[in-house]
């Protein structure tokens, strides 16, 4: 589950390795949003006021507590940013890990349930130091909410935890 | 609107508008008051999202280019930009694809140069606000984005040391060049070069054995003044910019508060534009003040019959990370600069296969539509979009579609109309007559 308002069934065992490329064979929008459930009385897409920022959340197998560390104060919209997170022990939040790999792939939904429907524009870098790793190269070019997917590797277990931010402010 | 023939265009639409929408405006307009502020007509967020939309705002600063806002380079690069001397048959400029009467269009499906190219040629007005160039994004300045139709041989068919050669033999050309360059790297004036040669080609072409045969040094001289002409012709394209439509005068009245002003554009423009930011999501794609996202999307086009499969970006990636005249390049002027900060970020290729950049709607009265040219008419492109799911959305294509497309709901003929009626609000004014033509000297 994640901390917050955000739902576990939103971290279901989707987040399979080279994510973009699978997102091409996953359902078609249209099993998720039928075309008539979007005629004009249907949605308009989020804006970034809808959407408060998840901070902090457990990897789907709970393994994992990830914090999201010095949210910007707001995200531009078509330009680089950079994000730090902390990574813990699941079962004991307060006890920094170390010795893992970081996967980060990011896209927006758009109401989809299973993957995305783009992803971003960028191939962010990754390092990592200890418990802490540092996601540069971030680029939302649309707005609305976009989902940051973060692949914990540890050797042994691979460990998926989700994180919304809202774009953008300007 | 920059066609000479555009402002009669303009105002013949807003009135068939007018009258196609008299029946439903009283609809649109619930009550008498609200004739008289527009504001009401519109939630707080889509009024947001109007204002995002204008004004056009600053140029980008391009630190690639020291030379960029330099008056005398935008002049000689204005010469630069209708001069034919470069090109194989004389007869081929800038020009040829980017026409000052067709909004720098060339109103033809697929772009002409000595031969017959590959993709629909946009629009230059405005362009300076992109971050990407080309359809395919495979340069990151305005001034690399001009250096490469001189050498394809579908478009000039030339060469950079053919280029240099004119440019040597032309006093008037040499003294602009000097005036913004400083001097001339070769004391003979026309270098002792051959008259043709250029990287890339052929190996074992006649242009590319000329060019190997250089020293290193005679390289990059030529490549140094070569990437200073792209310089100039970059520095007179960002004086082609608008911003000042009737949308524009539009928004600037709404937020005036000037109801004196607000009837700018028609009642079928103004219900056009709330769905625009509103229920038909183009706002998604096409935001921001240039109406455009300045990225890559995969529309799910198929390939027309008996065309070659296009790549878009997954190629035009491959292509920027190995040209020397990129941001980080060695010709580039701020080589370390955010623009080239930007090159360690470029997406897997892999994601990228058929995405082309998403164009700007300012200007859009510039058919044909879409990278191939495949639309004659704003209505096609419409129909794509609201009903394409039932048809040519679901045909074979290259990549992976991007479902942001499925996020245009289905629009009735009214509703298409009004969407039809705001985009060409987005024609700007003409630009002075002395922007659009080769000036009296170099």
């Amino acid at each position: 589950m994640l901390i917050g308002n955000r739902k576990s069934s939103l971290l279901t065992a989707v987040f399979v390795a080279g994510l973009l490329p699978a997102i091409s064979a996953s359902a078609d929008m249209k099993s998720d949003m039928a075309k008539g459930g979007m005629a004009m009385t249907g949605m308009h897409m989020d804006t970034a006021s809808d959407v408060k920022p998840t901070t902090q959340a457990y990897t789907s197998d709970h393994r994992y507590f990830i914090t999201l560390d010095g949210m910007p104060k707001s995200i531009p919209e078509q330009d680089y940013f950079t994000l730090h997170f902390s990574v813990f022990d699941g079962q004991h939040p307060k006890q920094p890990v170390s010795g893992f790999s970081l996967d980060v792939q990011a896209g927006m939904r758009h109401g989809m349930k299973n993957g995305f429907a783009h992803g971003m524009q960028s191939s962010p870098k990754i390092s990592v130091s200890g418990n802490t790793a540092t996601v540069s190269g971030l680029m939302f070019h649309m707005m609305g909410t976009w989902t940051l997917q973060l692949t914990v590797h540890d050797g042994q277990h691979t460990s998926v935890a989700d994180f919304e931010l809202p774009c953008c402010s300007q | 609107m920059v066609r000479l023939q555009g402002i009669g265009r303009i105002a013949a639409f807003a009135v068939a508008g007018t009258v196609l929408s008299a029946a439903l405006s009283a609809a649109w307009m619930p009550n008498a008051a609200a004739v008289d502020d527009d504001h009401a007509h519109y939630t707080a967020a889509e009024l947001a999202m109007i204002y995002r939309h204008s004004p056009l705002g600053n140029l980008p600063n391009d630190g690639t280019n020291h030379v960029a806002d330099d008056p005398r380079a935008a002049r000689f690069g204005q010469h630069l930009f209708f001069e034919t001397a470069f090109s194989k048959n004389g007869k081929v400029s800038c020009e040829t694809c980017h026409q000052p009467t067709l909004a720098f269009t060339d109103g033809k499906a697929i772009a002409v140069g000595v031969a017959t190219g590959v993709r629909n040629a946009p629009t230059i007005l405005n362009a300076a606000y992109s971050p990407w160039f080309f359809l395919d994004g495979r340069t990151d300045s305005m001034w690399s984005q001009a250096l490469q139709p001189f050498e394809n041989p579908l478009e000039f068919g030339g060469d950079r040391l053919q280029i240099i050669h004119a440019v040597a033999r032309d006093p008037a050309m040499r003294k602009a060049y000097d005036t913004v360059f400083g001097d001339w790297p070769w004391p003979e004036g026309d270098p002792a070069l051959p008259a043709h040669g250029r990287p890339g080609a052929s190996a074992d072409g006649p242009q590319a054995r000329a060019w190997a045969a250089l020293s290193p040094d005679q390289q990059h001289q030529v490549n140094l003044v070569f990437s200073n002409l792209g310089k100039a012709i970059e520095a007179y394209e960002r004086e082609l910019v608008g911003g000042n439509s009737p949308f524009d005068q539009y928004v600037a009245a709404l937020r005036k508060g000037d109801i004196t002003r607000e009837n700018v554009i028609s009642p079928a423009a103004k219900r056009g534009l709330k769905l625009f930011v509103g229920q038909a999501n183009c706002e998604l794609c096409h935001s921001g003040p240039n109406f455009s996202d300045g990225q890559f999307h995969n529309l799910g086009l198929p390939t027309l019959p008996g065309e070659a499969t296009d790549p878009g970006r997954s190629a035009g990636i491959a292509l920027i990370d190995a040209d020397i005249f990129n941001a980080a390049g060695a010709f580039s002027d701020a080589p370390q600069g955010k623009r080239a900060q930007r090159l360690q970020y470029l997406p897997d290729a892999k994601t990228q296969l058929g995405a082309f950049k998403t164009p700007s709607l300012r200007n859009i009265d510039t058919p044909p539509y879409m990278h191939d040219g495949r639309y004659a008419t704003l209505e096609q492109v419409l129909d794509f979009y609201s009903d394409g799911a039932d048809g040519v959305r679901d045909g074979p294509h290259v990549g992976v579609r991007e479902k942001t497309v499925d996020l245009v709901p289905h629009l009735s003929a009214a509703q298409r109309a009004d969407l039809i009626a705001f985009l060409k609000t987005l024609d700007d004014a003409p630009l002075p007559d002395d922007l659009t033509r080769a000036p009296p000297r170099p």
